[in-house]
């Protein structure tokens, strides 16, 4: 949403490394951007590239490489004091990806979603948190009787909510969702989604969304970063960026994605993304206002060549001309 | 004999457990032809894995098929001793499971995986399985593979490793493969490539496949027919255009506009309320009634039979019952209708949906 709205996140210069024996794995890759009060930041891309590493980073599940991370305005790197700490980790919050792995088995619900109410202190007393459980049970669309089950007694889309459930209950600012809806079927998929809208709707939420279902991230973020071996190479908004894609890569990953209509995945052909060698002074650029493609300052005006091709013909796939 | 190659007839299936028993396959009725995809398309629990299973022989020892048969080529597979099912398991029928990284041993290199099947089935000498397993794993486009026979699977990336699993089910060119959602793992551009190398396959060698999954894109994308599954049982069956073209149950409604759409807006997404049906206990009449916002009063009482559509195409809901009474079809669904009936008066070209409706 909004540019022009006011900035919760921003990443500036991050790199990622890690050593792997004698080599060295760049995860991620001098990546920035912003994010801002109220808007679902999307980031996708293929296993590898870099998309978790850059979440955990942010969560300070590791430490930055090199680069700077603000958050309300304030850098992580310089925060100190455990008040403070304290305030980050409860201002920011992640659900995973798996709701298998991601629940302790031997902790009833309740413990699992009251355990940042504890840490946080954030209940009078004990029926306080028993009531504040309950609560987010039913916000997550679960019954409160819920409280007293264990992990395994529950469905796969039923443990993402008590996923959500646990991340809410310390009432964060920020929510980092890495493929929060990959582990389920496309039922229950659209249930988390809708539940997450709401949410953000109800409590003034800011989501990254990281996932590589392509179509949902559509669907549920306002911008899209696409990142490829540790780069962003394009951001823009999300109807944007699916409607005319600018770099190579983000084009091949679109036109992977079928769909439920068999007459158009008869004529649907893959474009096959070529990596090409990026000098040295490629960075990530604006190419139209607020779209940013990953380039050499030269190749500016192909793209946006490219992209008045794409607005007058309105897409890059063959459309279908039916009209009923 | 029919042309069937593979033929399941009312086949019933449930599970002892400690808390009673479940029965997850309620009377399935399916055939396969050659040379054919067929998807089985259901959530997680409807059952699909364990059709698959059963016709590998391979179902857990707490299963009991108490019911219905499973021919192929005439002969009953459920009859047959685990000596004779082992003859069949791997060379005749073959299968992809879903994840790659636990379905490959990692103690043993992938030349010796992919060549076992040719060891054991087609009693190959050791050299000559290994220049088999060259060209199977050249087929499934792993690069530079004959430097690679000696390595173990985690030196592979997640799709080369899917790959490889594929090379290991064709390897004694099977006359049915049956691929356990192969692709759900995996990334959208690595999906399209194991998408595109079954299908090199399937006209190179003629497999008839069984693709079960939950994606229906992926399943316009390979399907000449489509088996839609509910609580175990078959509940819409029809060529790939009428599943997506002219759907008839209200649950296929509901999966088809559970997906998002290309162009969609803000609204909200459709989900189908509620979760799959309890098998422990099932409730009386039809299992999704409690889910299904088009429910009939009969569907309460009693389970709707198949009903005919068109030759190729079945749907079990009271809907097409002729004393039902007539309802409005969501919006979604209409333009698919239209579309059908447009397409089937060539009143316009067959290049799919309109950009905004897939």
């Amino acid at each position: 949403m909004k540019e022009n709205g006011t900035e919760l996140l921003r990443v500036e210069g991050l790199k990622q490394h890690f050593r792997s024996g004698s080599k060295m794995i760049r995860a991620v890759d001098d990546i920035s951007f912003s994010i801002y009060h109220g808007e679902t930041f999307g980031l996708v891309g293929e296993s590898g590239c870099g998309k978790s590493t850059t979440g955990r980073t942010i969560i300070q599940l590791y430490q930055a490489t090199r680069g700077r991370i603000y958050f309300n305005g304030e850098d992580l790197s310089k925060l100190r004091g455990k008040q403070r700490w304290r305030k980050f980790r409860r201002d920011v919050q992640m659900i995973y990806q798996d709701p298998y792995a991601s629940l302790n088995p031997r902790n009833k619900i309740k413990e699992i979603i009251a355990e940042g109410i504890d840490v946080h202190g954030l209940a009078k007393n004990a029926k306080d948190r028993e009531l504040q459980v309950a609560g987010l049970l039913e916000t997550v669309g679960l019954n409160p009787e819920h409280a007293g089950r264990y992990p395994h007694e529950l469905s796969g889309g039923q443990r993402q909510r008590i996923g959500i459930a646990r991340a809410l209950a310390v009432q964060p600012k920020f929510i980092i969702c890495d493929e929060p809806i990959s582990a389920l079927d496309v039922s229950i998929q659209a249930q988390i989604v809708n539940l997450l809208k709401r949410l953000q709707q109800e409590k003034q939420l800011t989501y990254l969304f990281i996932a590589h279902d392509l179509s949902m991230v559509k669907y549920i973020s306002h911008r899209i970063a696409v990142m490829y071996r540790g780069k962003i190479v394009e951001l823009g908004l999300a109807k944007e960026l699916y409607r005319y894609p600018l770099h190579p890569y983000t084009e091949s990953l679109l036109s992977s994605i079928p769909y439920p209509d068999p007459d158009y995945e008869r004529q649907r052909t893959r474009l096959h993304f070529q990596p090409q060698i990026q000098s040295e002074a490629s960075q990530l650029l604006e190419v139209v206002p607020g779209h940013y493609v990953y380039c050499n300052p030269s190749e500016i005006a192909l793209y946006q060549a490219k992209y008045e091709r794409m607005a007058s013909t309105s897409g890059s796939q063959p459309e279908p001309s039916l009209v009923y | 004999m029919t042309d069937n190659l593979l033929e399941i007839n009312d086949l019933n299936i449930s599970f002892q457990t400690f808390a009673g028993t479940v029965r997850a396959v309620r009377g399935v009725s399916l055939n396969l032809k050659k040379g054919e995809t067929l998807a089985l398309v259901g959530e997680s629990g409807s059952g699909k894995s364990v059709i698959c299973r059963s016709i590998m022989g391979l179902l857990p020892k707490n299963a009991n098929i108490n019911r219905g048969e499973i021919l192929f080529h005439g002969d009953n597979l459920l009859t047959k001793s685990s000596r004779e099912l082992q003859r069949i398991r791997g060379k005749k029928i073959s299968m992809i499971f879903q994840n790659p990284m636990t379905s490959l041993n990692p103690t043993m290199t992938i030349g010796y995986q992919v060549a076992e099947p040719l060891l054991l089935h087609e009693k190959l000498h050791k050299s000559a399985a290994r220049k088999k397993a060259i060209e199977l794993l050249e087929l499934v486009g792993i690069p530079d593979c004959k430097n690679r026979l000696n390595d173990y699977p985690h030196q592979f990336s997640g799709g080369q490793r899917q790959r490889i699993v594929t090379a290991i089910a064709l390897a004694c060119n099977p006359e049915i493969l049956i691929a356990d959602e192969p692709t759900t793992a995996l990334d959208v551009t690595i999906q399209a490539q194991i998408l595109e190398l079954l299908k090199e396959v399937q006209t190179k060698v003629s497999t008839s496949i069984i693709f079960i999954t939950h994606d229906l894109g992926v399943v316009a994308n390979v399907a000449d027919r489509v088996a839609v599954i509910y609580g175990g049982k078959i509940i819409e069956v029809g060529m790939v255009d009428e599943i997506f073209y002219n759907p008839q149950h209200p649950y296929t409604w509901g999966l088809l506009r559970s997906m998002p759409a290309m162009d969609a807006g803000d609204e909200e997404l459709y989900a189908i309320p509620g979760s799959p049906p309890n098998l422990l206990t099932p409730p009386a009449g039809d299992l999704f009634a409690a889910r299904n916002p088009y429910a009939l009063t009969a569907d309460v009482h009693a389970e709707p039979p198949m009903f005919q559509v068109s030759p190729t195409h079945f749907a079990s809901t009271w809907l097409l019952d002729p004393r039902a009474p007539k309802i409005k079809v969501p919006e979604a669904i209409a333009i698919r209708h239209r579309y059908f009936r447009n397409r089937k008066q060539s009143t316009i070209s067959s290049e799919g949906l309109k950009e905004g409706l897939r």
